[in-house]
């Protein structure tokens, strides 16, 4: 269920708490500052596309106060229309300082009026944003979990080692290395439900994880597809935003 | 008849799936196809699109920059000099966007086009970074070279943010010999770090650099120091080299697209063991650099240096955490805790350190910063218990190494190993694996092939005191600029205008199709280029014993920093509970200017100052007219000198750029004087409230007219106290005072030494009470 937006983690970005901001940061704002870079297409430097990371959270701020979830506006969407309009404001802004004189820029709120010029996200960016939530949740698995029981999902799953391979590295037996995938994976099931519940507006960001192959409900069957789905889904992350980040260095 | 119908149906259900099979894989072949033409397309759009707006933006740029010189003109002609010069700089910022548009239409993108992209990764990357990293001027501009005696400066380095200047030195005959009779090793080349006021040093500035310094000092850096009337400067031993950021490039650049062979890997694993047996005598020292980084790690002379102690924290501080140090180098979970807003001492400083050595050799390993963090992925070729270690040292805290000699532990034994490759994890001394065996192939000497590996030489002991300087040279320190003929420095330095007059060949003879050859041939020529510092893969072979030795003196430095840090936390954690219950607060008398008739009270305040580590004190003159007293004054440089004490608010009587801090303590104060008591509580009122500061000295001239009264208000770390710890009345006297009988009451004893203070958890200081309000009489104290 998406959460409820007057107590879950909307209500508490909306009530200012730092850590809430700090938070969503550390998971979109990578994904939004290569947004920014390829947007910015080499016109913008890396330290302005950082300001501007941060100008579009504070955008966010703004616009979260009067954000309404009836509007059926995915969260990804919604990012991506804040950041769009932070990119746009910045050229406004250029383009004043060169003409000695401004336009006006658009108003947040026409962003998100009926019928607005809104941002086409593409079917990547919404799955860099998917990757961005199962990276969040991996991250607090990590935080929750033994080193070595973390360091067997690693391998295993988004490193895509075998069970024997990481048995014998880790000088154990694959007996051993399943109890404690098993451990890792419940974790996982769970902080995945809780960071796609936080992250989520409505029904379709709550269907992601299923129509990527990630099933929640625990499952013994579907335990290895779980993992398949799960490192697939993690090494796409990393891919694209490796290739985010050069292609806005090339 | 039924076994044909059966085999009828079989063989239809057959045809069907064939059938379908084809149509699915001709169709996702169609797919593929199409998908790839319309990537191709796409590419082929994107680039001619992007040939006409550079082409389109540099006639622009053009036309602007044909008009400029028009304002110029009509401004010189006004005689409006600025103005002139604001066009001038205009005109030539459109130049530049013409030029950096035309390169993009005419080269970048017809070469990313036909997929050449690479032949422009020298010109775009690494020249913009030799550029970048070149040295600053090579002398003072104004002075004579021998502007500090017994000092020969031969070239300077690039000034950090600290508002000093770095000056590389040769130390004179008669300078040598006087270091050589202090120091265990004097060292050829010195590093003078120098704040001139004349020259654009602030006070605040030399007050911040204090930290630095007494970090400095405690590992045993500093040769000397010196303190005149409008210049502050100390003298460090010079370390020459290329940072790892430099020597990473040029080695990834030598290396393919899989990474660093063996020999490579041998080599960053050595200069990871470096700079951990460095760290591990850091945090001995009670010490956290904080800003670990590859362009903070100095190669050369076979090893391994630490620089820039700008950022050096000590561990048992008791300042607020705050998330200074560099991104994708400093651990995202200390910018957490110090959102939280949790004291230094209250985290384990050295964790941070070792995430931040462990991103180091991820970046050695990779060429690439770690952008994921703990999840960043090793995609090079590397030992698997290489990467290990990689993960472990920026695991999250309580998974993460307990001690840099755990780690270095780690390092050694990939670096003993036969075979590195073949080592596993689990064979990692931290793991419990064949540490024990490990070793044993070491002290045997066992041939193998790692055993070459560029173990980093200790440094030379420039010291006299029980903590041996690993290595380090003031902030910022990078590669000589020297100023003399000959020497390692200006080899380096012609290595940097060697990289730009290559790359501006290779940018030419891309036109003529020679870009390739030329690039195959810049890493060597940058090799040629560099400095002797540099010697990748020849460095002394680790005997046996010598590795052993390096193991047990890692080992005894984490036991020796475990304890210091324990003490140390103690103390800070025993000072915070020493409001007394009576509610009368200890009261300190210092008389600065007489400190050889009463050295009890100024251990005192050494003491109290030392274990304000990282203390940030407002200066508040009181009353109705502020004073600038001279005593005052003097007084407040005396203070500085004690401790790292950082005083903001307000400079010795003047005002600081901090107007913000000035003005809330004003208005704390009003224009009471400092026996107001109700001012002082307003004054702590405002320091619980969470204010920047730690504590406020409140002065103004004392009713004789020749001292100051002063009063220090403090409130223990985490606010919870209703008073400060120490309440202080200072009196600066000009006028000689009779001698302290034996039987006047000595504040010194309750007031642990810093050489006892190791031993034992002190005691807060418990000095005689006197009313805050008594102007008490200096002197008090014996004669020693």
């Amino acid at each position: 269920m998406p959460q409820d937006l007057s107590t879950g983690f909307i209500g508490r970005l909306r009530a200012r708490d730092p850590k809430a901001w700090f938070e969503l940061w550390e998971t979109f704002g990578p994904v939004l500052s290569a947004q920014l870079r390829r947007w910015g297409r080499g016109r913008i430097g890396p330290e302005t596309v950082q300001d501007m990371s941060q100008e579009t959270l504070a955008a966010l701020a703004q616009a979260i106060d009067s954000h309404d979830p009836s509007r059926g506006v995915r969260f990804s969407t919604w990012l991506l229309a804040i950041a769009r309009y932070t990119l746009s404001d910045e050229f406004d802004r250029r383009n004043a300082q060169k003409r000695g004189e401004g336009r006006k820029p658009v108003e947040l709120d026409e962003l998100f009026a009926p019928g607005a010029d809104m941002p086409s996200p593409d079917e990547d960016y919404h799955r860099l944003v998917l990757g961005a939530k199962v990276d969040a949740a991996v991250r607090r698995v990590e935080r929750e979990s033994e080193f070595l029981d973390f360091e067997v999902f690693r391998m295993r799953v988004l490193e895509g080692q075998s069970g024997v391979q990481v048995a014998t590295s880790l000088g154990t037996s694959e007996a051993t290395i399943s109890r404690r995938l098993a451990r890792v994976r419940d974790n996982l099931r769970a902080q995945l439900a809780e960071v796609v519940g936080q992250y989520s507006f409505g029904p379709d960001d709550l269907e992601d994880l299923a129509r990527n192959g990630i099933d929640l409900s625990p499952n013994k069957a579907s335990d290895a597809l779980f993992d398949e789905a799960v490192g697939e889904v993690h090494r796409r992350y990393v891919a694209q935003r490796a290739l985010l980040d050069s292609a806005s260095r090339g | 008849m039924f076994l044909l119908g059966a085999l009828a149906l079989g063989l239809g259900v057959a045809l069907v799936w064939v059938a379908f099979r084809v149509t699915v894989g001709t169709a996702k072949g169609i797919g593929a196809l199409v998908g790839g033409l319309f990537a191709l397309v796409r590419h082929i759009l994107r680039h001619l699109i992007g040939i006409v707006v550079e082409l389109v933006r540099a006639v622009g740029a053009l036309i602007a920059a044909l008009l400029l010189p028009l304002a110029v003109l009509f401004q010189v002609g006004r005689g409006r000099w600025s103005q002139s010069r604001h066009y001038g700089t205009a005109l030539t910022d459109e130049l530049g966007n013409a030029a950096a548009a035309l390169y993009r239409a005419t080269l970048a993108h017809p070469l990313k086009l036909v997929g050449l992209g690479g032949l422009l990764e020298g010109v775009e990357q690494r020249v913009p970074e030799v550029m970048a990293a070149a040295p600053g001027p090579d002398a003072p501009k104004a002075g004579p070279k021998k502007a500090f005696d017994g000092y020969v400066i031969t070239g300077s380095l690039p000034a950090g943010g600290s508002g000093a200047k770095l000056w590389i030195a040769r130390p004179t005959e008669a300078k040598q010999a006087a270091l050589a009779a202090q120091f265990a090793a004097a060292p050829a080349e010195v590093v003078i770090k120098s704040f001139d006021l004349a020259a654009g040093s602030t006070l605040p500035q030399i007050v911040r650099e204090n930290r630095a310094l007494e970090a400095a000092r405690r590992l045993g850096l500093v040769l000397e120091h010196q303190m005149t009337q409008d210049r502050f400067h100390y003298v460090m031993p010079y370390v020459a080299g290329a940072d790892l950021s430099e020597v990473a490039r040029r080695m990834h650049g030598r290396a393919g697209p899989e990474g660093l062979d063996e020999a490579g890997l041998r080599t960053v694993t050595g200069y990871a063991a470096g700079l951990l047996d460095i760290l591990a005598r850091f945090h001995a020292a009670g010490l956290w650099h904080k800003d670990i980084k590859p362009s903070n790690i100095i190669v050369g002379e076979g090893r391994v240096e630490l620089v820039d102690l700008g950022l050096v924290t000590p561990l048992a501080s008791a300042m607020t955490l705050t998330t200074h140090g560099t991104e994708y180098y400093r651990d995202p979970e200390m910018v957490r805790l110090a959102m939280r807003g949790v004291k230094v001492h209250e985290v384990d400083g050295v964790k941070f350190d070792l995430y931040s050595a462990g991103a180091v050799l991820y970046f050695l390993i990779e060429h690439s910063f770690p952008a994921h963090g703990s999840l960043s992925a090793v995609t090079k070729r590397c030992p698997e218990a290489l990467r290990w270690i990689v993960r472990r040292a920026m695991a999250s805290l309580d998974s993460r190494y307990g001690s840099a000699g755990e780690m270095l532990h780690d390092l050694l034994a990939v670096v003993a190993a036969k075979d590195a490759f073949a080592l596993r994890p689990a064979d990692l001394p931290s793991m419990g694996g064949r540490a024990v065996e490990v070793e044993r192939a070491v002290a045997a000497g066992e041939p193998n092939s790692w055993r070459q590996a560029s173990m980093p030489r200790p440094s030379p002991a420039y010291v006299h005191q029980p903590v041996h300087a690993a290595a380090a040279a003031p902030a910022s320190a990078r590669r000589p600029a020297p100023v003399g003929a000959a020497g390692e420095s200006r080899g380096k330095r012609s290595t940097g205008w060697a990289g730009v007059a290559i790359a501006l060949g290779l940018f030419m003879a891309m036109l003529v199709l020679g870009a390739f050859a030329m690039l195959w041939v810049m890493p060597a020529r940058f090799d040629g280029g560099s400095s002797r510092h540099m010697v990748e893969g020849s460095w002394p072979m680790p005997t046996p014993a010598r590795t052993q030795r390096q193991l047990e003196s890692a080992q005894a430095a984490v036991e020796a920093a475990r304890e210091e840090a324990e003490v140390l936390r103690a103390q800070a954690l025993g000072l915070a509970g020493s409001t007394r219950a009576d509610g009368e607060m200890p009261i300190l008398r210092l008389d600065p200017k007489r400190e050889g008739r009463n050295p009890a009270a100024l251990d005192v305040a050494r003491d109290a100052a030392q274990r304000f580590d990282g203390f940030a004190l407002g200066l508040l003159p009181g009353g109705p007219s502020p004073s600038r007293s001279p005593e005052f004054a003097a007084f407040a440089e005396r203070l500085v000198e004690l401790g790292p004490i950082d005083v903001i608010g307000v400079e010795y009587g003047r005002t600081s750029d901090n107007i913000e801090l000035w003005a809330q303590l004003r208005a704390a104060a009003g224009l009471s004087g400092v026996r107001d008591d109700a001012a002082a509580e307003r004054l702590v009122a405002m320091l619980r409230e969470g204010s920047d500061l730690d504590g406020v000295l409140w002065y103004e001239p004392a009713a004789d007219g020749k001292s100051v009264e002063a009063r220090l208000l403090v409130t223990d770390r985490s606010h919870q106290s209703i008073w400060g710890l120490l309440q202080a009345v200072w009196i600066a006297e000009s006028a000689p005072r009779p001698a302290p009988t034996s039987a006047a009451p000595s504040p010194a004893p309750a007031a642990p030494s810093p050489a006892s203070a190791a031993s034992s958890v002190p005691k807060p200081p418990a000095a005689p009470p006197l009313p805050a309000s008594t102007s008490a009489k200096a002197g008090s104290g014996p004669r020693r």
